[in-house]
């Protein structure tokens, strides 16, 4: 590892929050639109996290708060941990330490909305974590790297090898960013099921800091999707279009929930990706 | 030091979580909350966000009139709103009592439980009314 | 040093059954006490060096007592007097498998008899060695956590049963040095024997219906093992001449050797309880806590990984390799899946332990570099995470008399620090940077070139992450009542002995590269792992884990300081309320209601009779194919 190198995920660190927000305000306003809505200022996100950082900090009890600090450093120590072209079955492991925290810090509180959402985070969790490690282990046949760093340096176009395995990330994406399933961990439509599931408990500059750990989140996903065409003006056509793609997903199947998540895409999904790396290695 | 204030107020006036907790009544305010937050009216481009969570929320919208079983409620609720916070009343019911006032179980308006910001009055107020309502509270988070 | 090498192994396994026996012969808790502790102290302190000091053999060739002949007289023995109890227990499985192994022995030396004699008998490989520092260090922290929590099970001491438990958790830390330092197959035995032994004498202790069914499960099912150890040995001798490990795993095996090696390392799956014989563990957890951590979870199943991890250079490459790594796979993947309809604290652990000795076999079969440290770092860390959580588990299910994970719910509130060392054993088992994370990702980076495991694996580990993730968060409920600290009293042995275990667990991490891949210290099988395996990314996972402590100890001090005004019942739809600090709502007619929930358990997908049944028929699919695989070529 070169020290010197360091200011690379330092900026990533400073960069990727931003970058989170900005997806999330496009998102927003794209949305509106096609919702035939005006749509709140790009930069709402950005107000909505600075406002909650200005409010009395409420908790239940002192986990709660610490593990939501915990949550953000592991997602922020993802993105650096990329950012720094680091081992991929490692990133694996470090997504699991946010997703854990998040559902720790949800279900350390005797809320039962709270801990509807924990249930809910983990059953997606089963979805999507495999997925990860299959598109990570095809991306070490395709390249012979488990380092980030070699990956992109390799260069070329994986899509090109992997677009069952695109598929399924671009699926991991849609439920991870908190597309579909409409009813997911942290919904804010299905009030009246789970209020705000994970997030129930959380206030003021707790729930600030795991909403700036959830733009961490997506743009750590973001920069995965960049590692299947490693230029700078692929990758970012590649995100771009992952984004746009994710967006019309969302508007147009906004009602898919939970337990169709589980029934139609829990199983097929690692079934493709396993097709895909067993392709590759024939 | 100055822009950060500056930048805090600037963003709890663009930010506005909202949730709305009726009291009793007719829900005819209820209603006509409902209806401000339609695409028509499309709130969200002011930043305001319908939230189910007292615990997120920015401006309390309450309808109906205050009575003793609702009162703790009423409390509990604002009790787990983190300040700075907006309450806002809509209807008559929440301003007064309303038709309901001289009731046996009825206390009367929000006003005497809570601290109310903003009136809002009609029976019901029309959506415009209630959105220009929690507008015209923001210059509270000047302060 | 190296000379007095044997003197400290024939310590570490003679000094325990000698303890057993006095300990027999006192009446009285706390001499028994004292003994136990002392024990303990001593293997702990004897550990580094066994496993430090260099390696060393031990010949009887030329010493005056007539060692062979002892362990064969001894195994014959205990043969004898396990099939009399079994017999009278009425267990015909279990007396049929230990008459056809006495058959067997008795063969052995009608036929062969003098020329079962081959030096050295005992030594010390790089595995033998690791395997030895964690069970003398575990399995003395156990020693000294036991009498405590044994005084509160059992309400009389003298019944005779509290003698019996310590006899026989006294006699196992022997065992089970013995059979990691034997080099000699029928000394292997014998100590095997002696540990499956011990294992259904714990299980029984209670002498419940319940607890003498599961003993004689698990004594069949393991004397089955038994079986298929002195067979494979047989088929190695007769048809290899071998007699010892050094010999076998010299070189690759074929044909009926090959064979052979499959009988032992069968013998290995049964003891580590893979599928199809994951039953035995499961129920074995009727158990005591001391029991279910030193033999069902720390060491005594580390017996079975460690037999099939010392002879993976036998079998690298091979189709047996191939069927083990499927069926460590298979377990890994199923066990994630059934423990998660679970609801029960112990089982739930036992599900665990089968599903990291799957991995930890997997590993073995794969057979790289990389994957033997990753099999010797899952040994470590697994036994030290899992014999925490078992004491921890066992001292609040003493204290709140349930171990069901909704009877530990908030445990905080009047425990906590079991319930924090219990939360903090579950992270472990789970989250980077700690040890078992470091062991998984080598084993996954090994798993490369076969999806099919690759897939298994991936699936199980989501699997792991719900089964954790929300029984840790359950634990910390609430805030710690006013005098929590004080009411918690836990017997001093118990304190120290789960904070040294917490303390491993965490503060062995930064230890890894010096003490695995130092070559000084071990050299394992296939050219020893260099320290290439672990460069790039391990100085990453330390800064990591550097970063994160940083971070935990900022937060917790800034939030340390968080005022008691701030903390606000959960959201409960504005009727919450809180009686005797337990939070719920208002209901009807004014009566309060505790916050009540449940989890998905996916009971209906994944129910235990479910998927057992097509686990197990699937699993001895694999073994007979794999036999015949191994014939046919043969």
């Amino acid at each position: 590892m070169n020290l010197a190198k360091l200011w690379v995920p330092a900026a990533a660190v400073i960069a990727a929050p931003v970058f989170g927000g900005l997806i999330a305000g496009i998102d927003r306003k794209i949305s509106a639109r096609l919702q035939g809505r005006y749509g709140p200022p790009i930069l709402q996100p950005f107000y909505d996290l600075y406002k909650l950082f200005g409010k009395d900090p409420l908790a239940v009890n002192r986990w709660q708060p610490f593990f939501a600090a915990m949550y953000l450093f592991g997602a922020a120590a993802s993105v650096a941990w990329l950012a720094l072209g680091g081992d991929l079955l490692v990133l694996f492991f470090l997504t699991t330490f946010t997703v854990g925290f998040l559902v720790l810090g949800a279900s350390c509180v005797p809320s039962p909305f709270s801990r509807a959402g924990a249930g809910r985070e983990l059953l997606q969790a089963l979805v999507y974590e495999p997925v990860l490690i299959l598109v990570f282990a095809a991306i070490f046949q395709q390249t012979g790297r488990w380092d980030a760093a070699g990956v992109w340096r390799q260069g070329g176009v994986l899509l090109a090898q992997t677009p069952l395995l695109y598929l399924c990330l671009f699926l991991v994406l849609v439920i991870k960013l908190r597309k579909s399933p409409f009813d997911f961990s942290a919904s804010p439509h299905a009030h009246q099921e789970l209020v705000r599931g994970v997030l129930t408990e959380y206030s003021g500059p707790f729930l600030a800091m795991v909403e700036l750990g959830h733009w961490y989140e997506t743009a750590l996903l973001l920069m995965i999707c960049a590692l299947f065409w490693s230029s700078v003006p692929g990758s970012a056509i590649l995100v771009a279009a992952t984004v746009a793609g994710l967006i019309f997903v969302d508007n147009l199947f906004p009602r898919l929930t939970w337990r169709w998540m589980m029934a139609r895409i829990w199983l097929p999904l690692p079934g493709l990706a396993l097709l895909n790396l067993i392709w590759l290695m024939v | 030091m100055g822009m950060m204030k500056h930048l805090m107020v600037r963003s709890r006036r663009r930010s506005l979580w909202m949730m709305h907790f009726c009291l009793g009544g007719c829900n005819g305010c209820s209603i006509e909350i409902m209806a401000a937050l339609t695409p028509m009216y499309d709130l969200e481009r002011f930043g305001i966000l319908n939230t189910g969570n007292p615990k997120h929320t920015d401006v309390l919208l309450v309808g109906g009139s205050v009575n003793h079983r609702n009162r703790r409620t009423l409390k509990n609720l604002i009790d787990q709103i983190p300040a700075p916070r907006l309450i806002v009343a809509v209807g008559t019911c929440a301003l007064t009592g309303g038709i309901f006032n001289e009731a046996y179980n009825i206390i009367g308006g929000a006003n005497r439980v809570v601290d109310v910001d903003v009136y809002v009055p009609g029976c019901p107020p029309k959506p415009e009314a209630v959105i220009d309502g929690i507008l015209s509270g923001l210059d509270k988070f000047e302060q | 040093m190296v000379s007095t090498m044997p003197y400290l192994v024939l310590t570490s396994i003679l000094l325990p059954p000698f303890a057993a026996l006095i300990s027999a012969g006192l009446s009285g808790r706390r001499p028994r006490a004292s003994v136990s502790i002392f024990t303990g102290a001593v293997l702990i302190a004897l550990a580094p060096f066994l496993a430090f000091a260099g390696s060393f053999s031990f010949s009887t060739e030329g010493r005056p007592i007539p060692w062979n002949l002892l362990i064969h007289w001894a195994d014959f023995l205990l043969l004898a007097v396990v099939l009399i109890v079994a017999v009278r227990l009425k267990s015909i499985l279990g007396s049929v498998f230990i008459a056809i192994q006495l058959l067997v022995l008795l063969g052995l030396e009608i036929f062969w008899g003098e020329a079962l004699a081959s030096d050295p008998v005992l030594a010390s490989s790089a595995v033998a060695r690791v395997t030895a520092l964690v069970v003398n260090i575990v399995g003395g922290l156990i020693l000294i956590y036991s009498p405590g929590y044994i005084h509160r099970h059992f309400a009389d001491p003298d019944t005779g049963k509290e003698r019996f438990f310590f006899f026989f958790l006294l006699l196992f830390p022997g065992a089970m040095n013995g059979l990691v330092f034997s080099n000699h197959l029928l000394w292997l035995l014998f100590f095997w024997e002696v540990t499956t032994v011990c294992s259904f004498a714990l299980i029984a202790v209670d002498r419940t219906e319940e607890a003498v069914a599961s003993a004689l499960k698990a004594l069949w099912m393991t004397m089955l093992g038994g079986v298929a150890l002195v067979s494979g040995i047989v088929l190695v001798h007769h048809y290899g001449g071998f007699l010892r490990l050094d010999q076998i795993t010299a070189a690759p095996a074929s044909g009926p050797v090959l064979l052979g090696v499959g009988l032992l390392c069968f013998a290995g799956l049964t003891k580590a309880a893979q599928v199809p014989f994951q039953g035995w563990l499961i129920d074995a957890m009727v158990a005591p806590a001391p029991v279910s951590a030193l033999l069902h979870s720390s060491t005594m199943v580390k017996a079975g990984v460690y037999l099939i991890l010392i002879l993976s250079p036998a079998f690298a490459g091979t189709f047996l390799a191939s069927g083990l790594a499927l069926i460590g796979a298979m377990s890994f993947l199923a066990m994630g899946v059934v423990a998660v309809s679970q609801r029960h604290g112990k089982r739930i652990l036992a599900y665990s332990t089968v599903l990291n000795l799957g991995m930890i076999i997997v590993c073995a079969a794969l057979g790289t570099a990389a994957a033997t440290a990753a099999a010797i770092l899952l040994i470590v860390f697994h036994a030290v995470s899992k014999a925490l959580l078992f004491l921890t588990v066992g001292t609040a299910a003493q204290a709140t008399g349930s171990s069901e994970l909704d009877g530990l719910r908030g445990l905080f509130r009047t425990m906590p620090l079991t319930s924090v060392l219990m939360a903090l054993g579950l992270l472990t088992l789970l989250l980077p940077p700690f040890g078992l994370m470091i062991g998984k990702w080598l084993a996954l980076q090994s798993a490369a070139g076969r999806p099919l495991v690759i897939a298994l694996l991936a699936v199980g580990t989501a699997f792991h992450l719900m089964l954790y993730a929300r029984w840790a968060g359950d634990l910390l409920w609430g805030r710690a009542a006013e005098k929590a600290g004080q009411a918690e009293k836990l017997p001093p042995g118990a304190r120290l002995s789960m904070m040294a275990l917490a303390a491993l667990a965490v503060g062995l991490v930064p230890l890894v590269p010096t003490f695995l891949v130092h070559p000084s210290f071990f050299g394992f099988p296939g050219g020893g792992v260099d320290a290439s395996v672990f460069a790039g990314a391990y100085p990453g996972i330390l800064i990591f884990g550097a970063l994160l402590c940083a971070a935990a100890g900022f937060a917790a001090v800034v939030l340390r300081r968080l005022p008691p005004a701030v903390f606000r019942t959960p959201y409960c739809c504005g009727a919450e309320a809180k009686v005797d600090g337990q939070a719920g709502f208002k209901g009807p007619m004014n009566v309060f209601e505790p916050a009540r929930f449940s989890d998905y358990h996916l009971a209906g997908s994944f129910g235990n009779q479910k998927i057992v049944f097509w686990l197990n028929a699937a699993a001895v699919i694999v073994m007979v194919v794999v036999a015949a695989g191994i014939s046919a070529t043969g």
